[in-house]
């Protein structure tokens, strides 16, 4: 296999197909920065200029360009708050407050680089499994499947700030929007409230920049401040590298959880985010400053979203089931460059797959290295006063639900669910989950659908399925009880210290 | 955390912009900055109204058409938009993606085809607007999909165009067939009446391709098969397969030669029966890209019960294979201009001989089958004339052996 390797690297460094790589990473940063945009967008604007090109060059630009959104996207998640993918929604909770207090460059550091080592983390140990990579997957039935997936949901216990409940609360409203429209399995339409619109669902870019981004523009307006409350960004980039090191091992684990969960596929790139920082938060010695400016809050999910990409790509490339949303446009781009997913991957065309791993490598560090470049710059956007940069945010963001399906539905479910969140907001209700009940909700109902029709009952003794079911018991009543715990404690505290 | 209020406007701006210098500077920079945006914002919405994407291609018509029309072609200098009703990255916008160049380059006057995609409510959303959204002037062509077909077929309420009622200029044919688990040891369907073995057959939902059923049902061996819906698509299918949740399953010619070809060569799944293709007389014949030996619906339905099939069921399945096998067919409206017609079937008459473009199509999507012109029509002559019975019978067999919801059964 390293014969393999080093071929696979020797095509890559050839200087047109590097020109391409460099193109596409150029491209994700544009569009990881815009916040809501996503990579999927970007994905298929540069679908039209694949036909006819070169495999290992249409190779290189389109993977530049996933590995690159997901290190872009910490801008606008640590700068403003608002997510700039999916990827990235966990890094709000604790890069957005680290930016208010003034210390944005320092989260920004820690982000690029635990994104850089991240996605480094994710490649290698995708070779690495390689060869029994095919023999993984083929063990998780679909019982496994909606148990892993039920699991991303127990997750939502974890990262929910305030009570525990609430948050449970907010995943299971998330489910239902994600029912809205067909059922998995039959052809029966619900909650679409006989509007032609909704027969296919609320589209993700809907929801996420309705529930996160319409409420803190508002907010942000209302407030008439900008960003950042205090008006420098704090010194160090290099802080921030330096506190990535620190927490080595959180950058390690972080990654392999972000390569195994986005090799289940299905699962998705919004969830690992989130998985990330709860197992971080819910590891730590001191939890308690989650959520308030952690700079491992900031840490686990960058490392985590990075990898993701490398662990998508194995059920894409071995069974065509694409790993994420930009797995599946990747998928699109990549018959149109005549390239056949299939068990040959990692045999007679073992090659090829090796040159993507390379290429996710080599554009990850040039992600970082660009990002950190350019971060002075782009950070400048916190200190605009809000009145002049919302509108032009706010424009982008109605754009960027509008091509969701161009049809006015977009408009109006976006300002009804940004209305909905705002409230929640205002009420301190959690809404993260909301996203992660959505993104799970088809996953959880269709393998659970398909267990059943298999399987009858007798899918619940299985043994993984046990384990799993014993890891989400745990995790809740550990959340529950540590919750109740930590809320005994803190009763007499003062809430607003600021000690570092 | 403690609030800083910056009362000072100047100085809030030459922070950000580095510069340094008097007060005066800071709050004049941002009159200067307030009028360059209100005029490009002004510009921004003059250009937004008076740009029309529509109105500029039938300016390029109608100039066209004033003019001589033999010295000027219809489609010159002029952009067409390839709708597909999907998101980007399926089966249909690989297509699309792939003959948006070859179009251009073979239609007279060289327009520029642009792919443009339209997702939602399952394909109908772009039928539809492509139907009642865009003019009639030959400017647009829809990518159709499976989907667009089987929508139509089955009368689901919201469709509101008339899938019989389109200008077809080339299709990319389909047939299917389905495919068996060697472990299961059956290779034929009189073995399936035989055995022990619990045959489990993977579906996506009951508004997919539901032709596999339809044969099933014609073979009157849907007793001896268990049917589970919901799973995601081909990719996961292929999984549940290997994995042994499921021992049947059913693909297209074009997985065949492609995604699911390993199977097949790694011994883990055989052919069991194909659905056929059209024989342009009301019954079915062998795909020729398919294995010789693979029986048709016929001829299995003749291994087991010694006679050719007949009927209601059968009927139905022939028209519904003759109309999905137009399914994926690029179209424009019926109404539009002739000269743009008489343009783009010359253009895919060329294309179709075309060696380069056969070859190419081969390398790419795998599949070699492509139709247009006379071949297309008599197709489609043969689809415009079916009987309203049979669509009644698909409608009512579907409402009543699959939780599907189907619109109220009268025909189109």
């Amino acid at each position: 296999m390293w014969e393999a390797a080093v071929e696979a690297l020797s095509l890559i460094m050839e200087p047109s197909r590097l020109i391409w790589l460099i193109s596409g990473v150029g491209i994700g940063l544009l569009i990881g920065i815009i916040p809501g945009m996503g990579g999927a967008v970007g994905m298929s604007i540069l679908l039209p200029f694949l036909f006819g090109v070169d495999p290992l060059k249409g190779i290189a630009l389109l993977i530049g360009m996933t590995a690159v959104v997901h290190t872009s996207d910490t801008f606008p998640s640590v700068l403003m708050g608002i997510p700039g993918s999916g990827g990235s929604q966990a890094t709000v909770m604790d890069g957005y407050p680290l930016a208010q207090e003034g210390e944005g460059a320092r989260a920004l550091g820690a982000a690029f680089f635990a994104s850089m080592v991240g996605g480094l983390i994710g490649a290698a140990s995708v070779v690495v499994t390689i060869p029994i990579i095919r023999s993984i997957v083929l063990a998780i039935g679909t019982p496994e499947f909606f148990m892993l997936a039920l699991l991303g949901l127990a997750m939502v216990g974890i990262v929910s700030r305030s009570s525990m409940l609430a948050g449970l609360l907010s995943s299971l409203l998330g489910v239902f929007i994600g029912l809205v429209g067909a059922a998995p399995a039959t052809a029966q339409y619900r909650f679409t409230l006989g509007w032609f619109y909704l027969y296919d669902g609320i589209p993700i870019v809907v929801v996420a920049l309705g529930v996160f981004a319409i409420p803190e523009m508002t907010d942000l307006l209302i407030e008439r401040r900008s960003v950042a409350r205090a008006l420098s960004l704090g010194g160090g980039r290099l802080d921030g590298v330096r506190d990535a090191i620190a927490n080595k091992w959180l950058v390690l684990w972080s990654a392999l959880l972000g390569t195994t969960v986005g090799a289940i596929p299905g699962l998705g790139g919004h969830v690992v985010g989130w998985l990330a920082y709860g197992l971080a938060k819910q590891t730590s010695r001191d939890p308690e400053r989650f959520g308030k400016g952690d700079i491992r809050g900031v840490i686990a999910p960058e490392s985590a979203n990075n990898a993701i990409e490398a662990g998508a790509l194995i059920p894409t490339m071995l069974f065509g089931i694409p790993g994420s949303a930009i797995t599946a446009i990747l998928l699109g781009g990549l018959v149109l460059l005549g390239i056949q997913p299939g068990p040959r991957m990692v045999t007679t065309d073992l090659a090829t797959l090796l040159a993507m791993m390379w290429t996710l490598a080599i554009a990850n560090v040039l992600a970082a290295a660009l990002c950190f470049a350019l971060s002075r710059q782009v950070s400048k956007l916190s200190l605009v006063r809000a009145s002049r940069l919302v509108p032009f945010l706010l424009a982008l963001m109605f754009i960027a639900s509008y091509q969701a399906t161009e049809d006015w539905g977009d408009i109006i479910v976006l300002l009804v669910l940004g209305a909905f969140a705002w409230v929640m907001k205002q009420l301190s209700w959690p809404r993260a989950p909301v996203i992660i009940g959505y993104v799970l909700a088809a996953p959880i109902e269709r393998n659970l659908f398909v267990s059943m029709n298999l399987f009858g009952l007798s899918w619940l003794t299985r043994p993984w399925v046990i384990v799993i079911g014993v890891l989400i018991v745990l995790l809740l009543f550990g959340g529950l009880g540590g919750s109740v715990i930590r809320g005994k404690r803190e009763m007499p505290r003062d809430t607003d210290r600021e000690a570092r | 955390m403690r609030r800083y209020t910056v009362t000072d406007r100047g100085s809030r701006w030459r922070l950000i912009l580095g510069v340094k210098g008097s007060r005066a500077w800071g709050v004049a920079h941002l009159s200067i900055f307030r009028a360059l945006a209100m005029s490009f914002a002004i510009l921004l919405i003059a250009t937004a109204c008076a740009t029309d994407s529509d109105t500029q291609n039938n300016t390029a018509a109608a100039d066209n058409q004033t003019e001589d029309a033999s010295v000027d072609p219809y489609y010159e200098g002029a952009s067409i938009e390839l709708m597909v009703p999907t998101a980007a990255g399926g089966g249909a916008d690989a297509i699309a993606q792939f003959m948006a160049p070859w179009l251009s380059d073979f239609i007279e006057g060289n327009p520029q085809v642009v792919v443009t995609h339209h997702p939602g409510a399952g394909g109908v959303a772009g039928g539809n607007k492509f139907e009642y959204s865009r003019d009639h002037d030959g400017m647009t062509l829809l990518m159709g999909t499976l989907a667009t077909a089987t929508n139509w077929l089955v009368g689901e309420p919201d469709v509101r165009y008339d899938f019989l009622d389109w200008e077809r200029i080339i299709s990319t044919s389909h047939s299917g067939l389905l495919y068996i688990s060697t472990d299961t040891g059956v290779e034929s369907p009189s073995d399936l009446l035989d055995t022990d073995a619990e045959i489990v057959k993977g579906g996506r939902a009951p508004t997919g391709p539901i032709w596999y059923e339809l044969a099933i049902e014609v073979l009157g061996i849907g007793e001896s098969i268990r049917e589970v819906w919901g799973y995601e698509g081909g990719g996961a299918l292929r999984l549940a397969f290997e994995q042994g949740e499921i021992n049947m399953n059913g693909i297209t010619r074009s997985n065949f030669l492609t995604g699911d070809a390993y199977l097949f060569e790694e011994g883990l799944a055989e052919p069991f029966i194909q659905i056929g293709i059209p024989d342009g007389r009301g019954g079915l014949e062998a795909d020729p890209a398919l294995p010789e030996d693979l029986p048709t619906v016929v001829d299995a339905h003749v291994e087991l019960y010694g006679a050719e099939p007949s009927g209601e069921a059968f009927e139905a399945l022939v028209t519904l294979v003759e109309t999905l096998n137009l399914a994926a067919a690029i179209q424009t409206h019926s109404d539009a201009p002739p000269e743009a017609v008489e343009a783009l079937r010359e253009a895919t008459a060329a294309l179709v001989e075309d060696p380069e473009f056969l070859e190419n199509l081969e390398d790419t999507l795998g599949d070699p089958s492509i139709v247009a012109g006379q071949e297309l029509d008599d197709a489609f002559d043969d689809l415009a004339q079916m009987d309203e019975s049979h669509l009644n019978y698909i409608r009512t067999w579907l409402a009543e052996t699959y939780p599907a919801e189907v619109g109220d059964i009268s025909p189109n």
